[in-house]
């Protein structure tokens, strides 16, 4: 038969509609029967959905499972017993003798080898190898076996797996919780000696006789799936290695594990510990990839299964905040999940404690109102002689703590309830004592519908409380729900009425659901409007919130007409000194900064600052915040000597108020170290980075972005001290931190990156520095485009490069592009523009253009001069370039008064011993000689 | 015993010039490691299960040396694969097959599948398959391999139409009718 004619045919039929291909067939087969019947059967074939093809692996395995073989030995060690398999392959149980003692072991085989991972295991291993802690299964041994395949020896441990523990010794809720801190806390000590175990689940943590839970496997899984280097094959890597369900979706899509990716898993841990059901199930994606499903895990407090289904009590203990910190901890963004396992270990504890805990559900942290985003790659300019840097900045502005607002709700709540249960209890609650104010919040919102069901009026007033108390809890649903139920009782009254619309708003405001916030504010300011008349303090606040939400929106037109006029309303009805006008001005600020009008912040915050300290006096959170607010507007309009005392004054307060360490208080000593630096008071700044360095390695673990900023931002500074070769030892960490983060190429790996580039040179290893810092160019000119600060550093410090090697010509082509491309980017700070000049005229001078030089040398100057605050090392910088190209142009008088001027200056800020130092001298050797 | 890279990159390069003794080195080679590999991963799991997929690459792996095989060999290579994994299969199907049913095969029809246990069923399934797939073979060999690979080497369209360097459509197209015509020969 004419196989090439049916198939023609049969593709030309398969192309168009099913109706259409019998008139079709009948046309072109003519009275060939025969060929029309063969396409027809292949057709008839084709519509058959599905059939043995799609089941291949299922069949073949079908046929081929064979009878396990158990081997008898894995080198020194002897094979007693199977002990089951796993997702990375069969354990054995084995036993070592050396004559003296028996060891026993279990000995896992990794049941798909692959090329890279026997040099892995070797790199990992000592790593592994140092893991002690009472909470992990420590790694004894690992090898080859006779046919090639490698195997580990780990420690042996007798228990059951935790998730059966919590079964069998029924756990309640708070005895879970216990239980996974104790995991907690082996990941965390496993996390600062820099191991991730990238696959926690049930089955790899037991407990024994004594209730201890140990972890096996650790590190393991980063261990096996390194190996492939596309996403795609690591994918496929880890489908066959990790139990997809605790898997993070990061990891799914075959991103590098990170220490994200444990704190995910001990969220589903959690979550199936304490509901009894797993959050999700997992489907097989387009590429063939596991994928969670569309929809969020529902709160586990409401997929309580199993046995856990009949006790009632289950469901209340996670209602609320365990399901918030559970919730948190799973988080599909690694960004909004906890940023460690401490964090997500405090929460735990303070849930434990029945203190108010940080998660707030929708993944922000602290209620602090940004001034600016917290954008760690928005970057700024740092200085340096010889070289170029930029420093990691962080700029924000915050207004209300969390910390001090949990600190006072809890009292709030405690001073209510006890009234309450006062009220409805003339001998006092049971047990009260010993009642935390959560226990009895909870508590009271369960009994005030009854205890109070002969005064509905007072049973909406209470209900209303209970709402705000529950919102400043960040419990919105909660809130929402107490609120709805407050309005839904025919004896509230306008005013009563007026007030739980307000809470409304706000809760749902917070949960952003802006819509519904915009339909409740207008109702509560229509209400109020008529209770309490049009310009009253409780319009006003109504309008404030309508601001809010208009700024939360974006329409940043809105929010500054609202804003205005709330505050204006407050301040006409109200007497200063007063919160709600405070907390106005601190919007309106929080506003300008978000508009990028920093200027125009500055008042406001002075404003908010001062009626804070009027009513609260210095030892304050919110007076401590806004002077923070009022450093950051300084470092921001470059008034860097005002900022500094502000620092100083705020971290001051936060020391006396906060626990030792706390994030305010590492990002204000940040903020402090770069106010240091950028005044050239660099061994001071150094002590703060310290200072902030350690707190944010216990607060975050070794491994946090955070850290890695810092970590450059102390680099830049060293190499500010000519201390070069430490500078380059911390460069290197801060890329490798980013690359254990999957992220080698982030914005501010790319600047480490260059610096790095810098640093070598001032080693003098200037072929790799050109090799780096060409990578590096293209890698940012391809990330940002051309005109990118992060570019033009690259080019401007890759002409340095070519410069001290001799490429005078290749340099001065860089610089040249460099140059044109500037002219055209905006928003360039000055600072950078001119220390790129220096630069500039530095390669002119080498190729002999004199006059170019020197034109462009002073432009620098008078660039430099017209700032309000340069740091010593870019204005000897300058001097240094003036010097020479006067010494080359043979005006000795000029040349020598400049160098001696930049020797003076690098001699204060940097010490007589310093390189710098020695360097301006060398430059004015001459004119002393004379 | 234990093959060399190098030895394996030069049987693939001589299979690949046609000569017989080297195929037949080869695909012994090809056979057992695939066979062990096979083992391991049934081993390794709770239930059987087995990704074809992951084998034929990792014998891929563990016999090549990569980064020394062209195109044209790497593709002498997974064809190779296919044709040793489908043969494995079908010694244990007719092992199987032979064990329970005396020898011989009752004929297959469709709605019998629900009924039987895919596992009961797989022996049979797949020889009747084999047979289909062994007619195809003398009419359109093309369409066969393809079949081969797809099925018992696990291997996606996509790096199929790369290793043959056609585009996915026209693979995508000699898929649809070769499964056209398998389905043809099997249900009819």
């Amino acid at each position: 038969m004419d196989h090439q004619r049916i198939n023609a045919l049969f593709e030309r039929a398969l192309s168009m509609a099913p109706a259409q291909r019998d008139a079709w067939l009948a046309a072109h087969c003519g009275d060939d029967a025969g060929l029309r019947a063969a396409v027809q059967r292949l057709l008839d074939a084709d519509a058959r959905a599905d059939g043995i093809l799609e089941r291949g692996s299922e069949l073949i395995a079908a046929v081929l499972a064979d009878a396990v073989e158990v081997p008898e030995r894995f080198g020194v060690w002897r094979v007693v017993r199977g002990i089951g398999a796993g997702g990375m392959g069969e354990v054995w149980l084995a036993e070592r003798d050396d004559g003296e003692f028996t060891q026993q072991a279990a000995i896992k085989q990794v049941a798909w080898p692959t090329p890279g991972l026997l040099r892995r295991f070797r790199g990992e291993r000592q790593i592994l190898a140092r893991l002690e802690h009472p909470g992990i299964a420590r790694l004894i041994d690992g090898g080859v076996d006779e046919a090639g395949c490698p195997y580990l020896a780990m420690e042996h441990v007798e228990g059951v797996r935790i998730d059966e523990w919590v079964r069998t010794q029924a756990l309640d809720a708070r005895a879970t919780v216990k239980l996974v801190l104790h995991v907690c806390d082996a990941v965390q000590y496993a996390h600062r000696a820099l191991v991730v175990h990238g696959d926690i689940k049930p089955a790899n943590i037991l407990v024994d006789a004594g209730g201890t839970p140990k972890l096996l496997d650790f590190g393991i899984a980063r261990v096996l799936a390194d190996d492939a280097d596309t996403p795609a094959s690591r994918t496929r890597t880890l489908a066959q290695l990790l139990t997809p369900d605790y898997a993070a979706p990061e990891q799914l899509a075959g991103e590098p594990i990170t220490t994200a990716v444990d704190v995910y898993a001990l969220g589903v841990l959690m979550y199936e510990l304490l509901s009894g059901t797993r959050p999700y199930r997992l489907s097989r994606g387009a590429g063939g990839g596991m994928q969670l499903p569309a929809v969020a895990a529902r709160p586990p407090s409401t997929a309580v299964d199993g046995e856990l289904a009949r006790a009632p009590e289950r469901r209340r203990a996670l209602r609320g905040d365990l399901d918030r910190i559970v919730l948190t901890a799973m988080a599909r963004e690694p960004g909004r999940r906890y940023a460690s396992v401490e964090a997500l270990a405090s929460d735990l504890r303070a849930w434990l404690d029945g203190r108010a805990v940080a998660a707030r559900g929708d993944g922000r942290w602290y209620r602090t109102r940004k001034f600016v985003a917290r954008n760690r790659a928005a970057v700024g300019v740092v200085v340096a002689a010889g070289v170029l840097l930029l420093a990691a900045t962080i700029f924000s502005l915050h207004a209300a703590s969390a910390a001090r607002a949990q600190a006072s709700r809890a009292e709030t709540v405690t001073r209510f309830l006890t009234d309450m249960f006062r009220f409805a209890d003339p001998k006092g609650a049971p047990g009260g004592l010993h009642l935390t104010a959560r226990q009895m919040l909870d508590a009271g919102a369960q009994r005030y519908d009854r205890e109070l069901r002969a005064q509905p009026a007072l049973a909406a007033k209470f209900s209303t409380t209970l709402a705000t108390i529950y919102s400043a809890l960040g419990e919105y649903d909660r809130a929402i729900e107490l609120a709805r139920n407050a309005l839904k009782r025919d004896a509230i009254d306008r005013g009563a009425r007026a007030r739980a619309l307000a809470v409304l708003a706000r809760a749902q405001y917070e949960k952003g659901d802006y819509k519904a916030a915009q339909e409740s504010i207008d109702q509560a300011r229509a209400l109020h409007a008529a209770e309490d008349g049009e310009r009253s303090p409780s319009v006003a606040a109504d309008i404030a919130l309508a601001g809010e939400i208009a700024r939360r929106q974006g329409d940043f037109k809105r929010a500054e007409t609202l804003t205005q006029r709330a505050l204006a309303m407050s301040k006409a009805t109200l007497e200063a000194p007063n919160a709600q006008i405070a907390e106005e001005l601190n919007q309106l600020a929080v506003l300008y900064g978000d508009m990028r009008r920093v200027e125009d912040a500055r008042a406001p915050t002075e404003q908010a600052l001062a009626m804070f300290r009027a009513l609260y006096g210095d030892d304050h959170l919110d007076v401590a915040e806004n002077i923070v607010n009022l450093g950051t507007i300084d470092m921001q309009t470059g008034k860097v000597e005002q900022a500094l005392p502000l620092f100083e004054q705020a971290e001051a307060t936060y020391h006396k108020l906060l626990p030792v360490d706390h994030p305010a208080l590492a990002n204000t000593l940040t903020d402090h170290a770069r106010a240091l630096d950028r005044l050239g008071r660099y061994h001071e700044a150094e002590a703060k980075y310290q200072e902030a360095l350690a707190m944010q390695r216990k607060l975050l673990g070794g491994l946090h972005p955070d850290v890695a900023a810092t970590l450059n931002n102390m680099a830049v500074l060293e190499m500010e001290l000519g201390e070069v070769q430490t500078a380059a030892k911390r460069f290197r960490t801060v890329l490798d931190i980013w690359a254990g983060q999957g992220k080698p190429d982030h914005p501010l790996a790319q600047i480490s990156r260059i610096h790095l580039g810098s640093a070598l040179r001032e080693e003098g290893k200037l072929v790799e520095s050109e090799a780096l810092l060409r990578k590096a160019r293209t890698v940012a000119q391809k990330t940002f485009g051309e005109a990118h600060p992060i570019a033009l550093l690259a080019g401007i410090q890759l002409g340095v490069t070519l410069r001290q090697a001799g490429k005078i010509a290749a340099a001065l082509a860089i610089q040249e592009a460099v140059d044109r491309t500037m002219r055209g980017a905006k928003r360039l700070p000055p600072l950078f523009k001119a220390k790129a000049d220096v630069q500039y005229a530095l390669t002119e001078l080498a190729s002999g253009k004199l006059e170019q030089a020197r034109t462009r040398v002073d432009s620098a100057a008078q660039a430099i001069a017209a700032m309000t605050t340069v740091d010593p090392v870019s204005r000897g910088e300058v001097l240094l370039a003036q010097a020479r190209i006067d010494l080359a142009q043979g005006d000795s008088a000029a040349g020598c008064s400049a160098a001696r001027d930049a020797a003076n200056l690098a001699r204060q800020a940097l010490g007589a011993a310093n390189v710098r130092t020695r360097r301006a001298e060398s430059v004015g050797a001459p004119c002393a000689a004379k | 015993m234990e093959a060399m890279s190098q030895d394996i990159t030069e049987l693939v390069r001589a299979a690949g010039r046609g000569e017989s003794n080297a195929l037949d080195q080869l695909f012994a080679r090809v056979y057992d490691e695939l066979k062990r590999i096979a083992r391991k991963q049934l081993r390794g799991g709770r239930s059987p299960t087995l990704d074809t997929t992951g084998l034929v690459h990792d014998a891929y792996l563990k016999l090549a040396c990569p980064e020394e095989l062209d195109l044209q060999s790497r593709r002498h290579f997974f064809a190779l694969a296919a044709k040793a994994m489908r043969q494995i299969v079908i010694d244990h199907a007719r092992a199987r097959s032979a064990d329970k049913r005396g020898g011989g095969v009752a004929p297959l029809a469709l709605d019998a599948v629900a009924e039987v246990s895919a596992a009961e069923m797989a022996p049979d399934q797949l020889l009747q398959l084999d047979r289909a797939l062994t007619r195809l073979e003398d009419e359109q060999p093309r369409l066969s391999a393809l079949i081969e690979m797809r099925f018992f080497a696990g291997l996606e369209l996509t790096d199929i139409a790369a290793m043959q360097e056609v585009s996915e459509r026209t693979l995508n197209r000699d898929w649809r009718r070769a499964r056209a015509e398998l389905y043809a020969a099997l249900y009819p």
